[in-house]
């Protein structure tokens, strides 16, 4: 593997960190299995590559997707709550709608090419652009969920009986994690865009589970308690799990073939998983 | 099982090739394919045979290698990267977004990008024109010439006023052709319906509600449509209307007619501009290219299925496939 | 003051496991008296709590604290005014928070919670103080994960959750029954001392006799959904554990 591809495996999986940062919000924290995150991508994708097209500013772009995001969080949240559908589905069903929705924002045109138009990457270096954007969300994300509102949020996916008893409104505080969720991703998927150039309807397929599985990765790489550590797990975890997809591009000397890729991927995914943790943890007995 | 042979062949080359050390006697060629689907395959094939034709066979002067980004977006631009890493001669993007993937490399001059089986390369980004690519990029469409196809429908049906189209609003190729085709059909006096799917699962629903309104059903080059073709062809044939299509091998499937290039064809026509390529052309002189070739095929047994006479004329220039 | 007044509940309703738990319960608890509930399994002592709490509409009746009527009051806004310490402390504490986010979570019970940072000096400093009450070393210990404690500490840290941060009734349901008999004393002890010192409403279901006798001011009987026998401080000091024992055997 060259210099060159760990880089841009680096900088794909500091984009998709924080779309595993949304993920582990949703699943890990408050324990919702949202599976509106295939369309939420596209929808931040969508979003940015119409702004950018208009000749809007690329960090304007983000933020907006962002912003649409976490509206399609919202109508999941309402489907959960108000009208009583399992998260499961009111997760389904809002990502379903959001591939109509999405098709809308981009006017009917399933894809959209930036060539030649200004993104946040035409600045400056992406490496350390990706960075900045992922180290400043790894702290927003962190400081939130260190405060009060933050620990209300933590309760409710580890105990919902006390969380109430602590006097926490679940269904408010469940619709605000989706919220924030979908942002993320959302504006992961705007990143996407930017850095790829073109933003297509399709290119939500598979987000959940580049998501998990990085989110996996990332808790079996840094177990640990502390919600800084556990949120940098998570964009860690993305990072490496797209060098185990770079290296199993380069598996052909092992006579695989191309359709064998997401084998050999998935297969390094619970190689990683079985590995003895690394450090010491203390167990009580 | 025989039109899968030469699937199986093409990966077993791809994968038997080796590492082999950079030598400028042997051309290193680099296919990302969007998404593993019959009509692509068929392009990847014809791209090796074209070069083949031109002398490049594997492991003699030719290094060439095939990934599918498997319908992924962020699986494709990793194989882009893969590519651009490995000094090739050329980069093939077969699909849209596997073509879009090298854009950004091409630009800045990392690669050469050939691209195939892309139906609008102006609106991906990827021409200038229809015919002038963008720096360091040309390729095949596999955009075929709207007029003549109607016309055959209407020789084959002169009472045809109402042309049904199943497409997916997700795929870029098939949202600019119905564009296209709309227009196409205004002069010619059809009504265009449409009716949009999204998966293939919703297929079978759209066909049995477009044959009550339609007096024929078109299926162009859309993915979607294509894989569940056989569900389109069974709702059409209770209503006795028949089914055309653009991809020659889909007849032998059941289709009524098809007058356009295969995907094997565009392969083909790829497979020799990379050979010239290879021999020491500019890339940014070589226009980009659409289907010339067309043939007219037609499928006998279903005609007759449905009830419906082809005319003779129309016959005496058609490869004739009874199935 | 909690007032319970012609509280009904049936549970199941429309089906057949139809139950009518509380019949026209009524219970006046004064400031700063300490009540024992005892009585059979199924009598309605828990759903009397979760009425209390929140968790259960009543069909009919008020639940009336300190003169205001709370019975539409939701159980999360509720939680300002009745704090419950559960049976079981798996469910009374977070297992995968540490001691100090337990604390801090259970600290802004009924309040405002916003974007502060949680783990201020001030709550470090009052935690300790309050674990210190315990004598279980374990404001040494506030960055240890819950789920590292044995049973009798996590129960013991639910008391401290439950009493940290302001109430008007701290309820109590059976405490000490998922300890073993001598952790459950120490926590028992620890309950009464907390009680005593806070000096507020508290109620608490126990079917330990001995318990019943010991602790609070008063002890109620209750059976099939009513309170049917009261004893009070005189009558108290009279009994022995078997014979109260045997009041509940003979209801």
């Amino acid at each position: 593997m060259s210099y060159f591809e760990l880089l841009s495996s680096l900088e794909l999986g500091l984009i998709y960190g924080i779309t595993a940062l949304g993920i582990c919000l949703t699943f890990r924290i408050i324990d919702f299995p949202d599976l509106t995150c295939d369309g939420s991508f596209v929808l931040g994708a969508a979003v940015a590559a119409v702004l950018l097209k208009l000749g809007y500013n690329p960090i304007f772009a983000l933020c907006i997707a962002a912003l649409a995001g976490g509206i399609a969080g919202l109508g999941t949240g309402v489907l959960h709550v108000y009208f009583k559908m399992t998260n499961l589905l009111a997760g389904i069903l809002m990502a379903f709608m959001l591939y109509s929705i999405n098709l809308k924002v981009m006017q009917g045109i399933p894809n959209i090419a930036l060539l030649n138009t200004e993104t946040m990457f035409t600045w400056g270096n992406p490496f350390f652009s990706l960075c900045a954007v992922a180290a400043i969300v790894w702290a927003a994300i962190s400081f939130i969920l260190s405060t009060d509102f933050g620990l209300a949020l933590r309760s409710i996916g580890q105990n919902k009986r006390l969380a109430v008893n602590c006097g926490v409104q679940i269904s408010f505080m469940t619709i605000l994690a989706l919220i924030l969720s979908n942002a993320l991703i959302a504006f992961s998927g705007a990143l996407f865009c930017q850095h790829q150039g073109f933003a297509d309807v399709s290119q939500g397929v598979g987000t959940i589970i580049i998501g998990l599985a990085a989110v996996m990765i990332g808790e079996k790489l840094l177990p640990s308690r502390s919600i800084w550590y556990s949120m940098f797990a998570c964009i860690l975890g993305s990072i490496v799990y797209r060098i185990l997809v770079a290296a199993a591009l380069h598996s052909e000397w092992l006579g695989l073939q191309t359709q064998d890729l997401n084998l050999i991927t998935g297969g390094m995914v619970v190689a990683v998983m079985l590995m003895p943790t690394l450090g010491v943890r203390k167990q009580n007995a | 099982m025989k039109r899968f042979l030469p699937i199986i062949m093409a990966l077993f080359f791809c994968s038997a090739s080796t590492v082999a050390e950079p030598n400028r006697e042997i051309k290193k060629v680099l296919i990302s394919q969007v998404v593993e689907h019959p009509a692509l395959n068929k392009t990847t094939q014809g791209i090796i045979a074209g070069l083949a034709d031109k002398g490049y066979a594997q492991g003699v002067n030719l290094d060439l290698r095939t990934e599918s980004a498997q319908a992924n977006a962020a699986l494709a631009a990793q194989i882009a990267n893969k590519f651009v890493t490995q000094t090739p001669d050329i980069v093939v993007g077969v699909g849209t977004i596997s073509a879009q993937s090298f854009i950004k490399y091409a630009v800045d001059g990392k690669v050469k990008l050939v691209f195939s089986s892309v139906t609008d390369p102006v609106s991906a980004s990827l021409a200038v024109t229809a015919t002038q690519g963008n720096p360091n990029m040309t390729g095949v469409s596999n955009f075929v010439a709207l007029q003549p196809q109607l016309e055959l429908f209407k020789s084959i049906q002169p009472k045809l006023t109402k042309l049904g189209i199943i497409y997916n609003p997700g795929e870029l190729n098939s949202v600019s052709l119905v564009l296209k085709l709309q227009e196409a059909c205004q002069k010619m006096n059809i009504v265009l319906v449409q009716q949009a799917v999204t998966k293939t699962a919703d297929v079978a629903q759209a066909a049995v509600k477009l044959s009550t309104q339609v007096d024929a059903i078109f299926i162009s080059n859309d993915n979607t449509a294509l894989s569940s073709l056989q569900s389109i062809i069974r709702a059409a044939n209770q209503r006795k209307i028949p089914v055309y299509v653009s991809d020659t091998d889909a007849v032998a499937d059941g289709a009524i007619a098809a007058l356009g290039p295969n995907q094997f064809e565009v392969g083909k026509e790829t497979g020799y501009m990379i050979a010239n390529i290879l021999g020491g052309a500019n890339i940014n002189s070589i226009r980009i290219e659409y289907p010339d070739k067309t043939e007219l095929y037609v499928n006998e047994t279903a005609a007759k299925n449905i009830g419906l006479t082809i005319p003779s004329a129309i016959l005496a220039q058609a490869k004739i496939i009874k199935s | 003051m909690l007032k319970l007044s012609n509280i009904n509940v049936t549970l199941s309703k429309g089906t057949p496991l139809h139950a009518e738990i509380l019949q026209n319960l009524n219970l006046q608890v004064g400031n700063g008296e300490f009540v024992i509930i005892i009585g059979s399994n199924g009598c309605g002592k828990s759903t009397m709590f979760n009425t209390i709490a929140g968790f259960i509409q009543p069909d009919s009746g008020a639940v009336i604290i300190d003169d205001s009527d709370v019975t539409d009051v939701k159980c999360a806004r509720r939680a300002a005014l009745v704090s419950l310490v559960m049976q079981d402390p798996r469910v009374g504490t977070m297992e995968h928070m540490t001691i100090e986010e337990n604390l801090s979570m259970a600290y802004m019970r009924g309040k405002a919670r916003g974007l502060c940072l949680h783990n201020t000096c001030e709550r470090r400093n009052l935690f300790i103080e309050k674990l210190a009450l315990l004598n279980m070393n374990l404001e040494n210990k506030l960055d240890q994960l819950v789920g590292n404690l044995s049973g009798g500490q996590r129960q013991a840290l639910s008391l401290i959750m439950a009493i940290i941060a302001d109430y008007k009734i701290l309820l109590l349901d059976e405490i000490t029954a998922a300890l073993d008999p001598s952790t459950a004393d120490n926590v028992m002890a620890i309950a009464a001392k907390l009680v005593q010192e806070e000096k507020r409403t508290a109620i608490m279901i126990t079917h330990n006799m001995h318990y019943a006798l010991t602790y609070g001011n008063r002890t109620l009987l209750m059976n099939r959904g009513k309170i049917v026998r009261e004893y009070d401080a005189a009558t108290r000091s009279s009994l022995t554990p078997a014979m109260l024992a045997a009041d509940i055997g003979e209801i």
